[in-house]
Formats: C-alpha cells, structure tokens, sequence
C-alpha cells in the first residue's frame, strides 16, 4: 500500500515540476492579466464615453422623427441582423400603414448588408401593411442581392413594429 | 529617428510597398474625409499598441504573445471605437465596420511582431507614428484621387463645373484598385530613377 502511495505522490511532485518547467503557469497568469488589465481600461471608456454616446442616440432619434413622414406613433425595434441588432425606427399611420422607416444603428457588412440604410430600399415599405416581408407581392418588399439576411431582418422589424402598433391601438380603444 | 520615420512613409511603407491593410485602403478611401479619419485612428492604435507591446515584450511569454497583442490591440480598437461613437458620431457612421476591423489591419499586428517586441519603448513609439503616418499619406493620396475623379468633389466641395460628368467607377473596389496599382506605379518609377542617380 505505501509503496503505491508513494508512487502517487511521485507523480504528482512529477507533473508540478514539469508544469513549473514549461512555464505554462506563468503564460496562463500573464494572459489572464493583461486581459483583465485591458477589461478594466474598457470598461472605464465605456462608463466616461456611455452619456455622450447616449445623447447622440437621442439625437439621431429626434432627427429620425422628421423623416417618418406623416406618423401617428413611432415605434423602435431592434431586429437580429447578419452582423448583431440593427436598431430602427418605424412610423406608423393610424390605420396601420408604414409612413417611414429610419436605421439608427446597425454592423451590417460594408457594401451588402449595409445598403438597406440606402433609401431605395427603405422607401419600399411606405404604405405597406401587417405581416409585411420580403418576396413578392403587393405586401412585400424586394430583398437586396446579396444581402438577403439583412433585408429580411430589416422587414421582420418593420413586421414586429406592425404587430407593437396593433396591440397599442387595440388596448387604447377598449 | 530621420531614418524611422522615411521608412514608415516611403522605404516600408505599409500600404504601398509592404501591401498591408489592404481591406480598409481599398474600402474607405472614396472620400477625404474617411481616409483622413481612417489614416489617424490606425496611426492612434499603431502608436499605442507599439508602446503597450514594446514596454510588456519581457513580461509576455513566447507562447502566448500573438493573444495578448490581440487582446491589447482589440482593446485599444474598441476604445478609439467608443471616442468615434461619442464625440464624432459623423465619422463613426461612415466608416462604420472598419473602426473594430482595425483590429485585424495586418499593418498593426505586423509592426508588433516583426518590431515593437524586439526594439525599445521609445524606437517602437516613433515607428508607430510613422508607420501610421505612411499609412495615412497613402490613404488621402487613394482618397483625394478617388474622390476629385469618382465624385468631382475635394472635401466635400464641388470643383469641377456643372458639366463634368464624376467617374462612377473610381468610388467603387475596382477603382480603388486602379488607383492604388497607379500610386504603386508612380512611387517605384520616382524611387528607381532617384536609385539610377545615386
């Protein structure tokens, strides 16, 4: 028994040294440092920067109000695209029609996805109704090539902002 | 730090002799604007990840050096990236994606390995900033060219009477391509004939 003991603790006075040895201790610790290091300098650019970026936010919202045409409510939403949420704004008649629609922020890929800020592709969902989506027909909206992913995204959104303006007029009027 | 300083503009240019970053070169050099934003925020990255590295280069393991450059590249990326969004939203919406892909500019990680880790604090300083420089004069060259033929416009000002029909082509990549081929061009013919004096 303490012949076998005593090979177990060989081995495991064995392993420490090799790790010693191979400094993989030291490269995990410093690896480990310098990210948290770099975390903690992110992490107070965010906190001096937040107010500032909040406010240009604001800003790009107020703007966006004034190219939403005739609206009766302004709703936001922030549907899943290629490259992470797209945050949007959506202006809604008061029958239930898209009036406007603006993209306030979003990382779609240069020369694709970014496109559906250009306002040929915007300007397709003026008039249009709940449930609209990308294809064909009178209630859909042509996808841009190459960047079906994000067409579709931007036109989920205008959907769900659609569906938010339903239940808003359906719980107003009773 | 005469001769740094040629190297990063001229000798090793990273744009137009090393061929590094090429994606945003190409991508965002259609205006004045974004190639001069572009140009100074790798400059600010290349300058601090130059010193960030050089002063940590006997504290960072072999094994892992090309993690921590990252983490600490991705890092001084995200900040300039913050700054852009919060006091210059304009330029933050139109470059867009470019700003976090300065994190994969190869010209930033190259400068890091092949110099920062290898030279002191000060000699890594100066080669960010002139390696960021060249990477600048290269951009506006691309950007003025592209943006006088491609939309008839210097900074954003009409110089060209109302006839002048702009060339749709320079704004877009095979443009950019054709522009940067030319300035490649121009810069070996000037540095062979300065050679054949010399």
């Amino acid at each position: 028994m303490s012949i076998l003991e005593n090979r177990v603790v060989k081995r495991i006075i064995d392993s420490l040294k090799w790790i010693a040895r191979s400094s993989m201790l030291r490269s995990i610790l410093v690896l480990s440092l310098v990210a948290a290091i770099c975390s903690l300098a992110l992490a107070y650019t965010n906190i001096t920067t937040r107010g500032s970026v909040r406010e240009v936010v604001r800003v790009a919202l107020e703007d966006a109000a004034e190219h939403l045409g005739n609206y009766a409510e302004i709703i936001e939403v922030h549907p899943k695209g290629y490259g992470g949420d797209i945050h949007m704004v959506i202006g809604v008649s008061e029958n239930g029609e898209v009036t406007g629609v603006v993209i306030i922020g979003m990382n779609e890929t240069p020369g694709l996805g970014s496109k559906i800020e250009d306002e040929d592709f915007l300007n397709q969902f003026i008039g249009k109704r709940a449930g609209v989506s990308v294809g064909k027909g009178s209630n859909n909206v042509d996808a841009i090539a190459g960047a079906t992913v994000s067409s579709k995204a931007v036109a989920e959104g205008v959907a769900h902002a659609l569906e938010i303006f339903a239940e808003l007029s359906a719980g107003g009027g009773e | 730090m005469g001769n740094q300083l040629k190297n990063g503009l001229i000798y090793q240019n990273p744009v137009l002799v090393l061929l590094l970053g090429m994606c945003p070169a190409i991508a965002i050099s259609t205006s004045i604007f974004n190639g001069l934003g572009m140009g100074l925020c790798t400059t600010f990255v290349l300058f601090f990840s130059n010193i960030t590295i050089s002063a940590l280069r006997k504290v960072i393991p072999e094994n892992v050096r090309i993690a921590s450059y990252i983490v600490i590249i991705a890092t001084l990326v995200t900040v300039v990236d913050l700054l852009l969004q919060a006091y210059m939203p304009a330029l933050s919406r139109s470059l867009g994606l470019f700003i976090p892909l300065i994190v994969v500019n190869c010209a930033v990680l190259a400068r890091a390995e092949s110099f920062a880790n290898k030279n002191t604090v000060l000699a890594s300083a100066i080669d960010g900033l002139s390696m960021g420089l060249g990477f600048t004069a290269a951009l506006l060259a691309m950007s003025a060219i592209r943006e006088i033929l491609g939309a008839g416009m210097l900074m954003g000002r009409n110089i060209f009477p109302s006839g002048f029909q702009p060339v749709q082509l320079m704004t877009l990549a095979p443009g950019g391509f054709i522009t940067l081929g030319c300035i490649i061009a121009l810069k070996q013919w000037m540095s062979n004939r300065k050679g054949g004096k010399a």
